[in-house]
């Protein structure tokens, strides 16, 4: 669970991260993403609470309990339409870094393809098999970011984070709302948790992975800035891409970034993948069918055609702008609003399976 | 309760299998590199070198140095790289018309380096970077210089050992940023330094020179930092001091001494050597090397809070630092303590009239913060004191500073003898 949110927090955020928070806060950028890590932190909380509260149902199901059916399948459905548009907008960001500088003259259709037929598969699968192989490519992803560190070394300089305080105090709280967004996505969370053994550990497992999702993030921040300045990190496109293009072994070993890029790739992919699957999950238990599987065709095709609306990559980044804009408040207003309903209503779930939770118990 | 344990264990078996799977298909995707954009290496035109200056009419002219590979023996002996040329309005429309002459598809991704007329390097070079930034094939790692000679006859020159001269640049450019008399002017230098506040960007130079008339193979191109004779016999490549900028803007050139002097005050010095004239009747020369030399800039502690303070104000540049002695050429061996303080103090000495000298070019013939002063101050400030009130009058204010160098190195090496091997009188 650890490994797999803090891959939810960090897996397509961190490419573009930079230019978000650096022209809001300059050289302090860095810490805006650890004072971030408190939405997740906060969101954990919560998440903790409901599931001690209801050990064995999932998101749909407990809202049912607390508030009425029809009530219960909106919240639902607001939790699918939310997976389903940063599912949308990860792939899009990750298409187009692919586009970019690399594969230019492919079409975006195709290599939207290619990441959905992997998804496709990985949801078949299941979150075990998502979360089992994420643990693999972590520990990939994590060596090639200290590898990063270590080229970035003779080409960066540390002095550039200077002033500590970048813009001030307010601009730097405001850059962390920002970067609260990407912590917030820990939310996606709530779908696994009726799947670990031991409910009591899931507030430390969702914010122990939000908060390394998040130091990912302010490393990603810390580096770029040292390398390019504030100025040359907040025009990059992806701003992470830039910072691998800088770096090489010596005379051999150039173009460094398609290395890092086909790493990042792969856990992008895996987070995008448990980002399917809790959607296309909370989609069949709103349906109230028993498997989850029939919808995933579906819910695949209909996720490439949302991915393809921005067109361009103005209206891609026009759309992470609005993920920023009410991630936070979604991500702590939707345990919140369970957790104080259940709490008003003294209610308590049991071993109530229903829904596709029936299904895994089978 | 065995077949149960059955049913687990094929569950479990089955569950490893499709994992197994998806790794493999997450790896496989890795390779998935995109056949319908693949180009045959034979339509791919590499170009190694890029130069751009101004036409006629203000018109952009790019000169392009491209390499053209050969496959089999008998082709060896054919010419390795070919030059030609094109104009525009800007460096995209150059490039544009040059491509759609070209029989090859134009790759910018082996650029080597990027060569700045001084006429172009004057009227701005940012109108040259866009282009380059924007494209995902350039690297960041390909030497930027600039040259007061024309391009297409430093394209021509051919080095006894490569004969294409982008790669001949290349070489020799490791050699002389590694002697630090040229600066580290990579792209990648070149646009952080150009977007950092405070900071001035600084390119090498380089120059044809007449080679010298070879009495022998041997005896041809002994310069560590020269290129070779030409095959013409005529001109070879010489990396040597810089070219200063003021923003974008080329404001002048910088020699060797110059140069290093820059670098040093920057904490940019990575080796350097020089000669020093020994004082007296026995004169003589010493040379040295500086090592681990670094270089603090000082301000008056006002200056942080108020930033008026700054103007007029005294800054010194205190640089600390050791001294290898390299050769002895002088009756005076620096055999004890006193001696050698005395070297070390008369090197003190001139290192800092370097200093003086080179901030007085910069303050009042260049006009530009080429040491990077402006940067020292920004790191001081809260940024936004820098960006309304110090960043738009800094220009002025950095000419109005009076700078004052603080050097003191100490001989740390004196080599694998303490006095010179000479005969017995």
């Amino acid at each position: 669970m650890v490994i797999l949110t803090a891959e939810t927090v960090f897996a397509t955020g961190f490419l573009g991260v930079a230019r978000q928070l650096v022209p809001v806060a300059g050289t302090a950028a860095w810490i805006s993403c650890f004072l971030g890590a408190a939405v997740g932190l906060l969101v954990a909380w919560l998440a903790g609470l409901l599931a001690q509260r209801f050990p064995d149902q999932n998101l749909v199901r407990m809202a049912e309990g607390i508030f009425t059916a029809p009530v219960g399948k909106g919240i639902g459905i607001t939790f699918t339409a939310y997976c389903t548009f940063i599912l949308a907008i990860g792939s899009r960001q990750f298409v187009l870094a692919i586009w970019i500088p690399f594969l230019q003259n492919t079409s975006p259709v195709l290599i939207s393809a290619v990441f959905f037929l992997l998804i496709v598969y990985a949801a078949y699968l299941g979150i075990e098999s998502i979360a089992r192989v994420s643990l693999l490519f972590f520990t990939v992803v994590a060596s090639s970011l200290v590898l990063l560190i270590w080229l970035a070394v003779p080409v960066s300089v540390p002095a550039r984070l200077l002033p500590l305080g970048g813009l001030g105090t307010v601009p730097v709280l405001k850059a962390s709302l920002l970067a609260s967004s990407y912590a917030g996505e820990c939310i996606v969370a709530l779908a696994f948790i009726r799947h670990l053994k031991d409910k009591r550990g899931a507030a430390r497992a969702i914010g122990t992975g939000a908060v390394i999702g998040m130091a990912v993030m302010a490393l990603a921040t810390g580096i770029g800035v040292m390398m390019l300045g504030t100025r040359g990190i907040s025009r990059a496109t992806f701003p992470a891409l830039e910072t691998a293009r800088m770096v090489g072994v010596g005379e051999f070993l150039e173009r460094a970034e398609i290395l890092f890029l086909a790493l990042w790739f792969s856990v992008a992919l895996l987070k995008l993948a448990a980002v399917f699957y809790a959607s296309v999950t909370s989609a069949a238990d709103v349906l109230n069918l028993r498997d989850y599987r029939p919808l995933i065709i579906p819910y695949a095709i209909l996720a490439t055609v949302l991915s393809q609306i921005p067109r361009t990559d103005v209206e891609t980044f026009a759309s992470v702008r609005w993920f920023l804009t009410y991630t936070p408040w979604y991500a702590a207003a939707l345990p919140a609003l369970l957790l104080l309903g259940a709490m008003a209503g003294g209610l308590r779930g049991g071993g109530d399976r229903s829904g596709t939770d029936r299904r895994e118990a089978r | 309760m065995e077949r149960i344990d059955g049913k687990r264990a094929d569950a479990r078996g089955r569950a490893t299998s499709a994992v197994v799977l998806l790794v493999l298909l997450l790896l496989a995707s890795v390779s998935i590199c995109g056949c319908t954009d693949a180009r045959e290496i034979e339509s791919v035109g590499f170009i190694l070198g890029l130069g751009i200056d101004i036409a006629d009419g203000g018109r952009v002219r790019i000169w392009v140095q491209t390499a053209v590979p050969s496959s089999k023996p008998e082709e060896a002996e054919r010419q390795p790289a070919w030059t030609t040329s094109s104009e525009g309005e800007s460096v995209w429309d150059a490039m544009r018309k040059l491509n759609s002459r070209s029989a090859k598809a134009l790759f910018r991704g082996h650029i080597r380096v990027l060569v700045f007329s001084e006429k172009y390097a004057r009227g701005g070079i940012a109108r040259a970077l866009d282009v380059l930034a924007r494209d995902g094939d350039f690297r960041y790692k390909s030497w930027v210089v600039v040259t007061s000679d024309p391009i297409e006859r430093l394209f021509a020159v051919q080095a006894e050992h490569e004969t294409v001269a982008s790669l001949h640049v290349n070489d020799i450019m490791l050699s002389a940023t590694r002697s630090s008399t040229a600066p580290l002017s990579r792209f990648m230098d070149l646009i952080t330094s150009l977007e950092q506040p405070g900071d001035q960007p600084l390119l090498a130079r380089v120059s044809l020179v007449k080679s010298e008339p070879a009495s022998g193979e041997s005896e041809a191109g002994q310069g560590a930092n020269a290129g070779q004779d030409g095959a013409s016999g005529q001109e070879c490549v010489e990396i040597s001091g810089s070219a200063a900028f003021h923003d974008d803007k080329m404001v002048g050139w910088l020699d060797p001494e110059q140069t290093a002097a820059v670098l040093m005050m920057r904490n940019r010095l990575r080796d350097y050597s020089f000669t020093h004239r020994m004082p007296g009747r026995e004169g003589g020369t010493v040379g040295v090397s500086l090592s681990g030399v670094r270089a603090a800039i000082e301000f008056p502690a006002q200056a942080s809070t108020d930033p008026d303070a700054l103007r007029g104000a005294e800054v010194r540049i205190r640089v600390r630092g050791g001294v290898d002695i390299r050769e002895v050429n002088s009756g005076q061996q620096a055999m004890n303590r006193q001696s050698l303080d005395e070297l070390a103090s008369r090197l003190s000495r001139q290192i800092e009239e370097n200093l003086a000298q080179l901030i007085h070019t910069a303050q009042h013939v260049l006009g530009s913060d080429i040491i990077g002063i402006g940067e020292t101050v920004r790191r001081r400030v809260p940024s936004r004191v820098w960006d309304r009130e110090v960043s738009p009058t800094w220009h002025d204010t950095f000419k109005t500073l009076k700078i004052v160098p603080d050097v003191s190195v100490e001989v740390v090496k004196r080599g694998m003898t303490t006095s010179s091997p000479v005969p017995e009188r």
